[in-house]
């Protein structure tokens, strides 16, 4: 178990959806590590990935993405998924309400948060690693 | 700040890669960070110009245009000399301000400028 | 400077494999300590007598190179120990050791 004063953070970014292959399923196995040995996770969800967020998943042979990014959120991972990539597949309207864009949606998993590609940009300009996963 | 180096693999179109990863690149750059954008294999289709409204015609947003911006606020985006050369890319035919490297010199800018990597 | 690389695909042509594990070639000259991780696919990477493009090409990497593959993706693709090139370490736990490897000692870190 890594001791510091000040955890060091690791960024992750997932660009394939799951089940289609096996990326989300590393994304979260080295997260689950990284959370257990006592750094911080954040990881933002881009294009496809954003399935990652979907609620209900009911995966009986593959690796079960749905409860993975569950479990990776009450061990205290940050996760963000693009906002117009979300918006595009469905997920959420995005919307203003009352003055702030309204994100409620049932088919998200409590706890996955949205941004834009400048929440993304936040992320990475404050970890101290970055990881990409699925993109190539 | 720390760089960001971002490789696209992919050609435009076909594949979201590039777009996702050209938009990110332009983020990164207009909060006045350092990026470069490196083209390898389909990927440096990227770099050629010519795009003839890709909205109107594909309903896909001018990844032409994403590298003018990028290059505009300082972004740079360099292509692969090998793979530009085995897909007869010629240097006319690429965005001017798109550089051209050697894949020896691409992984230079790597260690380099790779403190943060991204691939697409 | 110590360098990782996670694999987890394999190069799929000359380019490919150039992009992915060229860092190899670049580092013998310059010292450079690299730490090869091969999960999922990537596995696949480390089996011998592979020729061409295909394959790590262990003979051919600078001296201070590590390779681990997961036990897990090994086991899952019917590759034993007997059919992996000498030199690769094969590790229950790669992902743990990945990332303290990422966090603590690496400078960059490359992923495909």
């Amino acid at each position: 178990m890594v001791e510091s004063s000040k955890k060091k953070t690791v960024t992750m970014m997932l660009f394939s959806a799951p089940f289609g292959s096996q990326y989300a399923d590393h994304l979260c196995r080295v997260a689950e590590r990284a959370l257990d040995k006592g750094y911080a996770v954040e990881i933002f969800l881009y294009s496809d990935a954003v399935h990652a967020q979907m609620t209900e998943q009911n995966p009986k042979l593959f690796f079960p993405v749905g409860e993975a990014v569950k479990r990776l959120i009450e061990k205290g991972a940050t996760i963000k998924s693009c906002e117009i990539c979300s918006i595009a597949r469905g997920y959420i309207k995005g919307e203003l309400k009352d003055g702030k864009k309204d994100y409620s949606s049932t088919k998200v998993i409590n706890g996955v948060n949205f941004c834009s590609i400048y929440g993304f940009v936040d992320m990475l300009s404050r970890a101290d690693r970055v990881l990409s996963f699925g993109g190539s | 700040m720390p760089k960001l180096v971002i490789e696209i693999s992919h050609s435009p179109f076909g594949h979201e890669n590039a777009y996702a990863a050209l938009f990110a690149a332009m983020a990164w750059s207009s909060m006045g960070n350092e990026v470069t954008v490196v083209l390898r294999g389909e990927g440096v289709h990227t770099a050629r110009k010519g795009q003839v409204d890709p909205f109107a015609n594909i309903n896909l947003p001018s990844t032409e245009k994403q590298v003018n911006e990028l290059l505009e606020v300082g972004g740079r985006v360099v292509a692969d000399r090998q793979a530009l050369q085995i897909r007869g890319i010629r240097a006319e035919d690429l965005i001017p301000g798109a550089e051209v490297l050697d894949p020896e010199e691409i992984r230079r800018v790597m260690m380099e400028c790779g403190e943060r990597f991204l691939s697409f | 400077m110590r360098v990782c690389l996670l694999l987890m695909k394999t190069p799929s042509s000359d380019e490919d494999a150039e992009r992915m594990l060229g860092i190899l070639r670049g580092a013998k000259a310059q010292g450079t300590e690299i730490a090869v991780y091969l999960l999922g696919d990537g596995v696949l990477c480390a089996r011998k007598g592979q020729t061409g493009y295909v394959g790590l090409n262990l003979g051919n990497v600078p001296e201070r190179t590590t390779v681990r593959a997961s036990t897990r993706d090994l086991r899952a693709r019917g590759i034993s120990d007997g059919d992996l090139e000498p030199g690769v370490e094969i590790i229950e736990d790669l992902e743990g050791v990945f990332i303290e490897d990422v966090m603590e000692k690496a400078e960059r870190v490359f992923t495909w």
